[in-house]
């Protein structure tokens, strides 16, 4: 009804204006004429009916308040206001539009990152029901890969999923008219895209019969934006052979749009089946024993992913698959408990950005708060300075609410102002970070950053709610001055004085604590930073090319891999720019590692000794890395599968097995007795933060492998030898695809990209934090100089020297520092401890870096309030004493 | 507009107006005169804030109004109660009921001590 009424005078505007004259003239003419009718002259009846009834304008105009196109009105006029008032101040205005679009935009770059990597869902239907199995011993993590007939058992035997399937991410060799071209596939079992309920967008899918026959049928599926990009979108592609890995492989069908594979960090080009696994890992795989490997219950390298029936949620499930899990997996390990975590991202969703990410998200939060507590404590200076302006709009009879509304609006606009440039910001920062994460990133990334409607969202919510945090004191306060006392011309007197300035105290103690614990926060990452890059790796990695070649993609078969090797790398070797050059199964700092088992005869054994980590290396590993061989020798051209075996291994594995004694010449037990022939120096292995451990290089012609990482040092710029490299390669096998070119220089410091991505915005939003803190302390004190110029000129004229005043306003700048560094180190100390995780070689509560981040606020506090103490020694008495 | 007349107290206008149309309907200087002649002159409606008052009890849905003539033939606008409008009279009734009750209790009370 109420609403029925507002909207039928909203259609028709004209009417209410001349219904309301209509009425309001009969009733003066009902009054004029009852008066003369009891005897009034005309004029003195007109002059008596005006007199009752009041003003009628204004009466229209608070009749009128009630409706919604009045009140669209009169926001119109109101945003009309805010922005004649914002371009009277344009000082005020670009600060708060920049302060505060500087602190949206942090908060909406860093948020499309939050969303990008932790919010985001595998895009198949029902992605909350996928979850990933793991394996635990005394609640920690042992593994998350497990063996084939593991995984099928598991798959047929149970009823609490609908399908559960492992996969391997292999590297695909992809060969069309002599031209080698690398893919992302992935070899997966027969429930695969049954549990993942993907649908074809042609052709058909892998099946249980193509992927689990003892031999599998040669076929693939490929994604859907490979058949656009790489086959133009022609339908022709089902049936289509394709050469992979120099093995012809027929596609069956095309994935649908959008699908990338069961990880959200990486895009994977094609399905291939898990029993075709011997055509993609190579080497020993590819023929015999290896070949069968696939299925052997000893061999752990499938990731595992099941969707959960509807119903039954994860711990349900959990529950049921334990027992049959500890039966299937019987005899290895008692101890395991096997547990579901959430799959609702796919396959490892723990990005090496994730932690990072929050931490700047909490970060950007603070930064906002902190220009919004900027941007409330200069409303509240500018509401002062207007004083005047409102106590006269309030005695003329503007309303209160009034008032407070056309402030909000202000705020608003600031704030949508802001909100608007922060968004173009983000824009910047988004893919600025972007470019900068992808240097060198081989493979496509299917990690989507962008400004989708989520984020836009977020951005003007995030707008909105500043301009309510920001903007709703401030209005309150400043809609209540004492109307007398500012019409009188005394200003300073009235309680939105002392009230505003209180509270620009409290916001300015906030601040600078919020910055406090921002920049200490941004000192440990720095130094986290550099306790990474200062730490001894044990090799130099400087002028070394790395490259990732394998012979088994060009269809070499196991002899012909290290004959083809063996050439290359007596090719290069005689290159003059090359220095020295070798292989290695497992690069250093890659994050991948072989953990194999053995035994040390006289060694008694520890749970920790079963296994430790291997390297398969070929002759010149050690000099091509400048690592000290610290006695025996190196591995040569006659350490091959005939000779004795035989191995290096380093330091701490010498400690640890065989303290105090000579290895040269001792052996340990593996498949068959390994003769120790050399002692290296201790280097880092798979992580830069990883504690050193024992590792044991074995010659690489003694074992079975395929792909190997090419390692080259060069005598000058590495940059420059790249081509000679590739040159060299080329005349031995110009179908060999080369993959993953890098300096293994640049690969290290990508590896803690990060860390630097982490210390370079902490610093930068620190920064931008104790700018925004330097801002307000300067503004808080100018505007208490401002305040009593005549009390300064006073003291002045009754003999008080420079010093004393400066004192006067040097006592407030310090207590407010010091009050906000006292509430700024308890909470930077408990904050910091939930970034435990990701420092490194300093304490959360490191000292030093807090006083040095103390050091700074009281210099930041007192450059602030400098220039406005200086002004105040150099009040001229007089001037100042007749200026009001 | 802080002059010392009469004013009727906020929030008891809606009941007066309501009262009177209940009583059949009125133009809007019809309810301002009939106010002020039942209460014998005690009660004064200052005579224009009548009309936005009016404007919103209409827009709560308590009363409508038409356009008609008055007795004088001049164009008038007429307000009557609607149902909702007199079930909003009962209950503001007997909130007034409450409260001047309360209030006599009060002043005998003061008067007592």
């Amino acid at each position: 009804m109420k609403w029925l009424g507002r909207l039928r005078i909203m259609f028709r505007p004209d009417r209410l204006g001349a219904d309301l004259d209509d009425e309001l003239r009969f009733h003066l003419e009902e009054r004029v004429d009852e008066n003369i009718a009891a005897g009034m002259s005309d004029e003195e009846a007109r002059r008596d009916a005006r007199l009752r009834f009041g003003n009628p304008t204004l009466l229209k105009e608070s009749a009128r308040e009630n409706d919604i196109l009045v009140w669209l009105e009169t926001a119109a006029q109101d945003l009309r206001y805010a922005w004649r008032g914002l371009r009277r101040s344009p000082g005020f205005a670009a600060t708060a539009i920049i302060s505060l679009g500087l602190g949206i935009g942090a908060n909406t770059a860093i948020f499309s990152f939050v969303n990008a990597l932790l919010l985001k869902h595998l895009p198949v239907p029902e992605p909350a029901r996928l979850v990933q199995l793991a394996e635990y011993e005394n609640a920690q993590l042992t593994n998350s890969v497990f063996p084939y007939p593991f995984l099928a058992e598991l798959d047929k035997s149970n009823r609490t999923f609908d399908g559960l399937f492992g996969r391997f991410p292999v590297r695909v060799n992809l060969t069309s008219d002599g031209v080698a071209e690398p893919l992302n596939g992935e070899v997966v079992t027969g429930s695969y895209f049954k549990t993942l309920e993907v649908k074809p967008a042609l052709g058909r899918l892998l099946t249980e019969e193509d992927v689990d026959a003892a031999v599998g049928s040669p076929v693939c599926v490929i994604s859907y934006s490979m058949w656009q990009e790489r086959f133009g979108g022609n339908p022709d592609i089902v049936g289509r052979k394709l050469l992979l890995n120099a093995h012809s492989y027929t596609v069956v069908g095309v994935t649908e749009k959008g699908f990338y594979g069961p990880q959200l960090q990486s895009r994977i080009d094609m399905q291939l089946p898990v029993s075709r696994m011997g055509d993609f890992m190579g080497g020993f795989f590819s023929t015999g024993e290896g070949g069968a490997m696939w299925k052997s219950p000893d061999f752990r390298w499938l990731q595992p992913l099941a969707r959960l029936k509807p119903g039954i949620s994860a711990s349900q499930a959990q529950a049921m698959i334990e027992p049959l899990a500890r039966a299937t997996i019987a005899g290895k390990n008692e101890k395991a408990t096997f547990r579901l975590k959430d799959g609702s991202q796919g396959i490892n969703n723990g990005s090496d950005f994730s932690k990072p990410v929050i931490v700047l998200m909490a970060i950007v939060s603070l930064v906002l708060l902190i220009a919004c507590a900027n941007l409330a404590s200069l409303l509240l200076a500018r509401a002062n300075a207007r004083a005047k302006e409102f106590a006269v709009r309030l005695s003329l009879g503007a309303s209160r609410w009034r008032l407070v509304r056309q402030l909000m609006v202000e705020s608003l606009v600031i704030a949508c102002s802001g909100g608007l440039f922060g968004l173009l910001l983000a824009l910047w920062i988004v893919y600025t970070l972007l470019a900068y994460l992808n240097v060198g990133v081989a493979g496509g990334s299917s990690l989507q950053v962008g400004l989708d409607p989520l984020v836009i969202g977020f951005s003007i919510l995030l707008s909105l709610f500043t301009a309510v945090l920001f903007g709703l004191a401030p209005a309150w306060q400043s809609a209540r001055p004492e109307i007398v006392p500012e019409l009188k011309g005394s200003p300073g007197r009235t309680q939105l004085g002392l009230g505003g300035v209180r509270i620009r105290r409290f916001l300015i103690v906030f601040q600078i604590a919020l910055s406090l614990m921002i920049l200490f926060a941004a000192g440990l990452l720095t130094r986290t930073l550099r306790s990474l890059k200062t730490i001894d790796l044990g090799f130099d990695p400087a002028r070394v090319i790395a490259l990732n070649v394998d012979p088994a993609m060009n269809g070499h078969r196991q002899d012909e891999i290290e004959r083809v090797l063996d050439e290359i790398l007596s090719r290069l070797r005689a290159q003059p720019r090359i220095a020295a050059a070798s292989l290695a199964v497992v690069a250093p700092l890659e994050g991948s590692a072989i953990a194999l088992g053995f035994e040390v005869p006289g060694h008694i054994k520890r749970s920790s000794d079963v296994q430790t980590n291997f390297n398969m290396i070929s002759p010149d590993y050690f000099k091509t890395l400048n690592q000290a061989l610290l006695a025996g020798r190196d591995f040569t051209n006659r350490d091959v599968k005939k000779a004795p075996v035989v191995a290096i291994v380093n330091k701490l594995f010498v400690d640890q097995y065989m303290p105090g004694q000579n290895p040269i010449g001792r052996s340990f037990k593996m498949t068959s007795d390994v003769e120790i022939v050399g002692v290296a120096s201790d280097a880092r292995y798979q992580d830069l933060r990883e504690t050193p451990c024992p590792l044991v290089y074995l010659a690489a012609k003694q074992t079975s492998n395929s792909g190997y990482t090419l390692l080259i040092r060069t005598r000058l710029e590495s940059s420059k030898a790249i081509a000679d490299v590739r040159d060299a390669i080329r005349s031995v096998d110009p179908r060999l695809p080369i993959f993953r070119v890098r300096e293994l220089q640049d690969q290290i410091d990508q590896g803690i990209s990060p860390e630097r991505v982490l210390s370079f915005l902490s610093t930068l939003f620190s920064a931008l934090a104790t700018l925004l803190c330097g801002i307000g302390i300067y503004g808080l004190i100018a505007y208490a100089v401002s305040r009593r110029t005549r009390e300064i000129g006073l003291r002045f004229a009754l003999g008080a020297q420079k010093i004393d005043v400066a004192n006067l306003f040097l006592r407030e700048s310090v207590l407010l520092v010091a009050a906000g560094i006292a509430a700024g180190v308890p909470l930077a100390l408990v904050s910091t401890r939930v970034m435990k995780s990701v420092l490194y070689g300093v304490r959360p509560d490191d000292p030093l870096t807090l006083w040095l981040t103390i050091a700074i606020f009281i210099v930041a506090g007192l450059l602030a309030s400098l220039l406005p103490i200086m002004k105040a020694a150099r009040i001229e008495p007089l001037q100042a004493l007749r200026e009001e | 507009m802080g002059k010392s007349n009469p004013d009727i107290l906020q929030g008891t206008l809606d009941l007066l107006v309501l009262k009177t149309l209940a009583r059949g309907p009125q133009h809007g200087y019809g309810i301002a005169n009939t106010i002020q002649r039942i209460s014998a002159e005690a009660l004064r409606v200052e005579e224009g804030s009548l009309y936005p008052a009016l404007h919103r009890i209409e827009q709560e849905g308590w009363i409508r109004s038409e356009w008609g003539v008055s007795e004088k033939n001049r164009r008038a606008k007429f307000y009557s109660i609607t149902a909702a409008g007199r079930r909003q009279l009962a209950r503001e009734e007997k909130q007034w009921d409450k409260l001047t009750a309360a209030v006599a209790t009060v002043l005998r009370f003061s008067e007592g001590s």
